[in-house]
């Protein structure tokens, strides 16, 4: 008989809750899902006979709500492993082909500049040398490609101090088509001051409230979340300079 | 059909009951079946050894949350094909993203370690936000690919696999304050 990881056994004991819940927001998810195209394709598909094309933008509950700008990032370098482990990375997961971790050994503006980006920072927050994971497959794990560098760090909102988390994709190519959905219906649609929208969704979390912000800007997709609402993530918005 | 429905039909040895739970749920359990065995034939006949494992269990059972109870079931189903079987695995990276978790070499043995694990772990899984454990859950418990687990996520899939790797070192890391690993 063969030994199993005692976690893959144990994952089935978890509680009901936990594992009803995903069913039930899958089942709401479909009665409200927004779709986010990249405003650079234009999707055609052929129907007997027919062609249409997929209108691009974010789209809930059929309604067409607002593009979300995807462009590739210019002059983006793509390192090496030897470069990335140079640098001072350290492989990450264990199918890391392409996932690093920089172990509070850089701040995420110095890594920026070595890969020639230029995300959304601003004075009102601050960053100390810490942990940045980078998530550079050139290959999901379907084997499909995945032209885009994923980066995942932290900001302190000085106003609030409040640590902001902040997941980025970069894209080196056409982007991809991927769906998007609010966790429920606490959602708000805002304007950013480049003429594109963001998504703010906030959430019971343990004892008290969370909320995230899914926005492109300048090309680059974010998703942000902090402890705390709606208007306080309108507040770190704000304070990135984007509304 | 409501899950109380089709309980009050199962406990009273109503054929129909076993009927409308294949309707409701019968898709539910292939698909949690086929996300741990490679071989459609494999798959099959976990999703029947469910179904019958759930009309000879209500009654006396009368689950709270028939969803749970059911995927639970189909679960277990086919965690024990895989143990006189590893090669039957479907998706053997997510064994290994596990294995990260875990110090090698450690096991579970006894009944109550293993209730003590699944405890903490559900106690872990309170303290992320929704999108969080649902990219966990949708990924080691329905056993789903990095790529749907993303899309139902409403993320990239670099983006869904620098989350996970993210959740199984913290995972890790509150497993060990809680004194569950013993190095």
């Amino acid at each position: 008989m063969n030994k199993i990881n005692p976690l893959f056994e144990a994952i089935n004991e978890i509680d009901d809750n936990i594992v009803s819940e995903v069913i039930e927001t899958k089942k709401r998810a479909l009665g409200m899902k927004a779709v986010l195209i990249a405003a650079a394709i234009t999707v055609t598909a052929v129907l007997a006979g027919f062609t249409y094309a997929v209108i691009p933008g974010v789209h809930i509950g059929g309604t067409h709500a607002f593009d979300y700008n995807i462009s590739v990032q210019e002059g983006m370098l793509l390192p090496s492993k030897d470069e990335m482990l140079e640098w001072g990375a350290a492989e990450y997961g264990d199918f890391s082909n392409g996932m690093y971790i920089f172990k509070k050994n850089t701040t995420a503006s110095d890594l920026f500049r070595k890969f020639n980006i230029h995300p959304l920072i601003s004075d009102n927050f601050t960053e100390d040398i810490s942990e940045v994971i980078v998530n550079a497959c050139l290959h999901d794990l379907n084997g499909e490609s995945a032209p885009n560098i994923n980066f995942a760090y932290t900001l302190d909102h000085k106003q609030s101090d409040l640590r902001v988390n902040f997941t980025i994709t970069c894209y080196y190519e056409e982007s991809e088509l991927f769906s998007y959905h609010p966790d429920n219906d606490r959602y708000e649609i805002i304007k950013l001051n480049d003429g594109s929208k963001a998504l703010i969704n906030d959430y019971e979390w343990g004892e008290g409230i969370q909320s995230s912000a899914d926005f492109s800007y300048g090309g680059i997709v974010y998703h942000l979340y902090a402890d705390t609402d709606t208007e306080g993530m309108k507040q770190i918005l704000s304070d990135l300079k984007i509304l | 059909m409501e899950d109380e429905k089709i309980i009050e039909l199962l406990t009273n040895r109503d054929q129909s009951g076993m009927s409308e739970l294949k309707a409701k749920y019968g898709r539910l359990i292939l698909k949690i079946c086929r996300g741990f065995l490679r071989s459609p034939e494999d798959s099959e006949e976990c999703a029947s050894d469910t179904m019958l494992a759930v009309w000879e269990q209500i009654p006396p059972n009368r689950p709270e949350n028939l969803t749970a109870y059911i995927c639970k079931i189909a679960r277990r189903k086919a965690v024990n094909k895989l143990r006189y079987n590893t090669a039957a695995m479907r998706n053997t990276d997510l064994l290994t993203e596990l294995d990260e978790c875990v110090p090698s070499g450690y096991s579970v043995e006894k009944e109550a370690e293993k209730t003590e694990l699944a405890a903490v772990l559900s106690e872990w899984l309170k303290t992320l936000n929704k999108r969080q454990r649902k990219l966990f859950t949708l990924r080691y418990f329905y056993m789903q690919s990095v790529k749907e687990a993303a899309k139902s996520c409403s993320m990239s899939c670099t983006a869904a696999s620098t989350a996970l790797a993210r959740l199984r070192d913290s995972l890790k890391k509150y497993l060990t304050e809680r004194g569950m690993f013993y190095e």
